[in-house]
């Protein structure tokens, strides 16, 4: 049996502010046509149409809500295990012509996606999810990044457009639950991250050039500020292992490494190009690096020797806002950027042998391109229990969440029971 | 009507009106290009000329370039700059003009001084025809094969559909050249480019262990010296090379036409078939994945050539194994459309690309040169392909 897709342009036109369409996909192959429509003539309308029409080979499951203001940060919550119910915070951006708020929505997963016993799979209510809002917590000036602490998933951190942090309690009632606020950067902030390892741990990078280190549960006033940038820090990012090592991407075209315990200066200091906008490091490696911006490309570097990258991935056609690595899947990287794309790579295809029509689609490590935005999108989270699965925002308003296709993930072929029977 | 007025009087094929030549000591050898549209626009079309004649000429030795336009009558206006869109692709400054006697002069003034690659930069040698040659393994960052490659790499534009120039200053790039050592004359040469390999995490960070993929891009022997085992003998002395540097964990080809594949399983096969790996392959069908992935890791191949190197030697033995294996990954690979057939329309579709396949191995097993053994469709040859003789 198969579902039928549900057309999601309807949802532009929609009123309701908070409406989600999605659909678990259990199209065959068949039914998907390839066509050589040339992609660059088309409208982001024609465009948006044929990635809809293209959703049941690349994904397992899209649900797409429409807010009544963008968000420009998103992350999903863990949660015990693979549950359907998933939960994630995003926030607002008003634009001052209402009350901004921090916001924490509740995502019930078709079973089959959340990793749970496919079930009776004719039962209709199972193939449907819904996007709920659970909390709202009003907040100062509009939320530009939401991190939740790692140590203890109900304390949240934002940074707004003034450069101000917010540490709130989701468990408290909804206007209580800002705990304290931290006023140090004078700029609007996009850099902000807690130590994976050391609870209360706090980073901030902001316009005004300093990177801010916080002990938030300790006191209001930084521990260190960091003055190594000649201009705006554009994102903070602490490494997956060493507790003390974080790295910093700037306007002033520079990579800094620092580490926390040798002050002033940057431990490694790389100059760039072009300016990077986001930088990630590995979850499963100490030694590799990720950091892309305004040139489109992401370059892959060597941490114990990074003279000159590894290697540079092009498939974006505009400036790259996020670039993670998967928490789940050892060389899997995700980036996103403002010509509307996210891209999902495998590191282990760079420099794999591909045919030609494969090559015509993109170098060998793009393994998926997420197209289903009609803006930049502003960044991603990976879903940190289900694997495979992302959430999006876009400067539309919209958020999407989407479980790539299992079909691209598993290259291994099915098991043949008896071989003879082919013959 | 004028003359002037009849475009298809002033059109012609720029892959006809361009002859190119290798000039030795005692010739020049001419030929024509397979594609021109990198040069002269996706047509392949010139128009403003009658009897137009493009002679594009290289000494063999230097490569100095020559470039002679000639034409009974041409348009006043809207012709074609043929010469400027030839210039474009060669060095700058470096193209004689229309005086041969010039040109002459400055090739034979460059050979007093043009000399082969240093010794140690040598990978191969060998013998054909009674002439010895050999293969090095050379760099951009050598002047002279900086200038030798900016002269000859109008060639890959000529002769290698989609081809490109490659960044010089990109020091991933290795070059493998053949030479006449005799005559110094270039017989071809492979552009090759090493990209970094991530494994895992844990590979990556045990540095000593920090691998890339070598990929052959550009792969070209010169026509007038094609169809003499010049070309087996580059993709072996690369591959040779590459087997042994321990950094190397992978050869791949970037998009390789029909002629090259065929090549490329030939140098394969043999170096396969002389390894040993015949009395290797497991028993069992379909022959297990990671016996797979761990041989292809083991010769430096892709999963993907490895195993279709080992359905040609199953074939090539005449292993009862061969037809199940071959329907066995046919059927995984395209399991998708085939588990929507019933059995016989499924056995047929199978049969049918079975028959395929195992007629292109034949076709490319036939030209092996030492066969083992006879395959079914070539016994009338039985006689000589019994000899085994070391390439």
């Amino acid at each position: 049996m198969t579902t039928k897709l549900k057309g999601l342009k309807e949802l532009g036109n929609t009123s309701d502010p908070l409406r989600t369409v999605s659909y678990q996909v259990r199209t065959k192959m068949s039914d998907y046509e390839d066509d050589n429509t040339d992609v660059q003539s088309l409208t982001v309308e024609e465009e948006y149409e044929l990635w809809n029409s293209n959703v049941p080979v690349m994904y397992e499951f899209v649900s797409e809500t429409k807010l009544t203001w963008p968000s420009l940060t998103i992350q999903w919550l863990p949660s015990d295990g693979q549950s359907p119910e998933q939960s994630l915070i995003f926030g607002t951006h008003t634009a001052g012509e209402e009350v901004n708020y921090l916001k924490v929505a509740t995502i019930n997963l078709p079973a089959g996606i959340a990793g749970l016993d496919q079930g009776d799979e004719e039962d209709e209510a199972n193939d449907h999810s819904s996007f709920a809002i659970a909390n709202k917590f009003p907040h100062i000036e509009e939320v530009i990044r939401a991190r939740y602490m790692p140590a203890n998933s109900n304390i949240i951190a934002t940074i707004n457009g003034k450069g101000t942090i917010s540490i709130f309690d989701r468990t408290l009632e909804e206007s209580k639950a800002q705990v304290s606020t931290l006023a140090f950067h004078k700029e609007n902030g996009y850099g902000l991250a807690f130590n994976p390892h050391i609870s209360g741990e706090l980073l901030s990078g902001s316009d005004d050039t300093t990177v801010a280190l916080w002990d938030i549960e300790a006191a209001k006033k930084p521990k260190s500020i960091l003055t190594s940038h000649d201009d705006i820090v554009n994102d903070v990012k602490w490494h997956e292992f060493e507790s003390n090592v974080f790295g910093t991407v700037s306007e002033d075209k520079t990579l800094q490494v620092h580490d926390k315990r040798v002050r002033l200066e940057p431990v490694k200091k790389l100059p760039t190009a072009s300016p990077f906008n986001t930088l990630s490091f590995s979850k499963h490696s100490r030694n590799l690096l990720a950091a892309a911006g305004v040139d489109s490309q992401i370059y892959l570097y060597d941490m114990r020797d990074m003279s000159s990258p590894l290697h540079v991935m092009s498939g974006h056609q505009d400036s790259v806002t996020t670039v993670e690595f998967s928490p789940h899947t050892d060389g899997i990287i995700c980036s996103s950027g403002s010509d509307r794309r996210a891209i999902i790579w495998d590191l282990t295809q760079i420099g794999a042998e591909q045919s030609q029509d494969d090559a015509d689609d993109g170098a060998p490590e793009l393994m998926m391109m997420h197209a289903g935005h009609r803006s930049p999108v502003n960044e991603f989270s990976f879903n940190p229990q289900i694997p495979w699965l992302l959430a999006s925002t876009e400067e539309d308003n919209v958020i999407q969440a989407w479980k790539v296709s299992m079909k691209l993930v598993n290259a291994s072929p099915p098991a043949i029971s008896d071989p003879s029977l082919l013959v | 009507m004028a003359e002037e007025l009849k475009p298809e009087l002033w059109t012609t094929s720029s892959n006809s009106a361009l002859k190119l030549s290798l000039v030795n000591d005692e010739n020049a050898v001419q030929f024509s290009p397979i594609f021109t549209y990198p040069i002269f626009g996706q047509a392949e079309q010139l128009f403003g000329y009658q009897d137009l004649n493009i002679l594009l000429a290289f000494d063999s030795v230097t490569f100095k370039p020559f470039l002679n336009i000639k034409y009974t009558k041409k348009l006043e206006r809207g012709l074609d700059d043929v010469e400027g869109s030839i210039l474009k692709f060669l060095p700058e400054g470096d193209v004689i003009l229309k005086d041969e006697v010039e040109w002459v002069d400055a090739f034979n003034g460059e050979r007093e001084k043009f000399a082969l690659p240093n010794s140690e930069s040598k990978v191969a040698e060998y013998t054909s025809g009674g002439e010895s040659f050999a293969i090095f393994k050379v760099h951009l960052s050598d002047p002279n094969i900086r200038q030798l490659h900016r002269r000859m790499q109008i060639f890959t534009l000529l002769f290698i559909e989609a081809a490109s120039y490659i960044d010089e200053d990109d020091s991933a790039w290795d070059i493998f050249m053949t030479f006449n050592t005799s005559t110094r004359q270039c017989i071809g040469y492979t552009t090759t480019y090493k990209h970094w390999r991530y494994i895992n995490g844990q590979e990556f960070d045990s540095s000593e262990k920090t691998t890339k993929r070598a990929k052959i891009s550009q792969f070209i022997i010169f026509p007038p010296y094609q169809s003499k085992s010049h070309g087996s003998h580059l993709y072996s002395a690369a591959i040779d090379v590459w087997s042994k540097e321990e950094k190397i964990s992978e050869v791949t080809v970037e998009d390789p036409n029909e002629a090259f594949d065929d090549l490329r399983d030939r140098c394969d096969f043999m170096r396969l078939s002389g390894s040993g790996l015949s009395s290797s392959i497991p028993e069992d069908v379909p022959i297990p994945r990671t016996w797979l992935t761990e041989q292809a890791r083991k010769y430096k191949l892709s999963l993907v050539q490895f195993t279709r190197l080992v359905e040609m030697i199953l074939l090539y033995d005449n292993s009862p194994n061969f037809e199940i294996q071959v329907k066995a990954r046919l059927y995984q690979k395209n399991h998708e459309v085939l588990t929507g057939m019933d059995s016989d329309t499924r056995k047929a579709k199978l049969q049918e690309a079975f028959t395929s396949l195992k007629e292109d191995y034949a076709r490319i097993l036939q030209k092996v040169p030492n066969r083992r053994r006879v395959l079914p469709s070539d016994e009338e040859n039985a006689g000589e392909s019994k000899r085994h003789k070391k390439e």
